[in-house]
């Protein structure tokens, strides 16, 4: 709770209720041309599926960075303005794929611990519980019985004192 | 090694050590920043603070677990209460039945779905009543037409009898 605040399952500007706009406006591949660590990278962009990710999503700005002697990156800059990087080192040309398929779906906020996976604010269809749900099945309690008095009498109380008095008299 | 992003952010790289301190008491001051008082501001106090934090948070995570099934445990038993079954003999009932639904589940029904709540009571009140145990303090469930099939379902394994 101090480290990390939890927060609540949310997307910027509730995208995705109406219309979705992806959040992903520019990636940048990072590798270097010659060290072993880049390897995964080098065949992810030899194989076709750089530019199939390019293609497929004309929304984002997709760009290749080579870096000499650098361990290869995968930067990723959203609507919201900010900027993860995925370290990509010695990973296979598959898991250089799916990264990028991750981040163009996500939003951009941080990563953070969620108070719940789901979210949703119509949570309840047929009615949220309450001890009226089923009748008064569930025990409200005897109010006579609390603690709390009120400072003047209620009218069903003074019509009851008034009947009390009154059944008093007649007998 | 292969992290995932928020276990990025909570590694301490060991090569801080050899550099400048700046480096290492920065990584643990970006740990402390909600923390109250000094702790958030000072090196020297927010080292203690943030292992003690980390420690904490390893610690929680078992207990964390175990408080959930105690709570989720706790309102299926006030929701089963209502309709006069123990909360237990409803895990068990569905579970005989192969009514795969686990106790997060059964308590968000019994929260925000209760009638769908109160047909899964009727249903484990049938099925015990047809192997003749009668929950005390039951009201009689609504009839539920079962063909036989709560005691002998249809599971993959036994279809080929019902074919």
């Amino acid at each position: 709770r101090q480290m990390l605040p939890r927060v609540f399952l949310s997307q910027p500007l509730q995208n995705g209720v109406s219309r979705y706009t992806c959040q992903l406006k520019r990636i940048t591949l990072k590798f270097c041309k010659f060290r072993p660590n880049s390897l995964g990278a080098r065949e992810f962009i030899e194989n076709g599926d750089f530019l199939e990710f390019a293609r497929a999503n004309p929304q984002v700005a997709c760009y290749l960075k080579p870096r000499r002697n650098r361990p290869p990156v995968l930067q990723a800059e959203f609507a919201n303005g900010s900027v993860q990087l995925a370290r990509i080192d010695s990973f296979p040309a598959e898991f250089v794929r799916r990264w990028f398929w991750l981040m163009r779906g996500r939003s951009g906020d941080d990563l953070l611990p969620l108070h719940e996976n789901l979210r949703s604010f119509h949570p309840s269809v047929q009615g949220v519980w309450t001890p009226f749900t089923f009748g008064r099945s569930v025990g409200l309690g005897d109010l006579s019985d609390s603690r709390h008095r009120p400072m003047s009498p209620s009218a069903t109380e003074l019509i009851q004192q008034l009947h009390r008095l009154q059944s008093a008299r007649m007998s | 090694m292969h992290l995932t992003c928020p276990l990025w952010v909570r590694r301490i790289p060991k090569i801080y050590r050899n550099n400048d301190p700046f480096y290492l008491r920065n990584l643990y001051l970006q740990f402390s920043f909600l923390f109250r008082g000094r702790s958030s501001r000072c090196f020297r106090l927010a080292e203690q603070r943030v292992i003690k934090a980390f420690q904490h948070m390893n610690a929680m995570r078992a207990v964390r677990k175990d408080r959930f099934k105690q709570l989720c445990d706790e309102r299926i038993d006030a929701a089963c209460a209502q309709h006069g079954i123990p909360g237990k003999m409803l895990i068990d009932g569905l579970g005989r039945m192969n009514i795969q639904l686990n106790r997060k589940m059964l308590q968000q029904l019994a929260i925000y779905e209760p009638y769908s709540f109160k047909s899964l009571t009727d249903l484990v009140k049938q099925y015990h009543s047809e192997l003749g145990i009668v929950p005390p303090n039951a009201e009689p469930p609504a009839p539920v037409v079962t063909r036989g099939l709560l005691q002998s379902p249809i599971v993959p394994g036994n279809r080929k009898f019902y074919e």
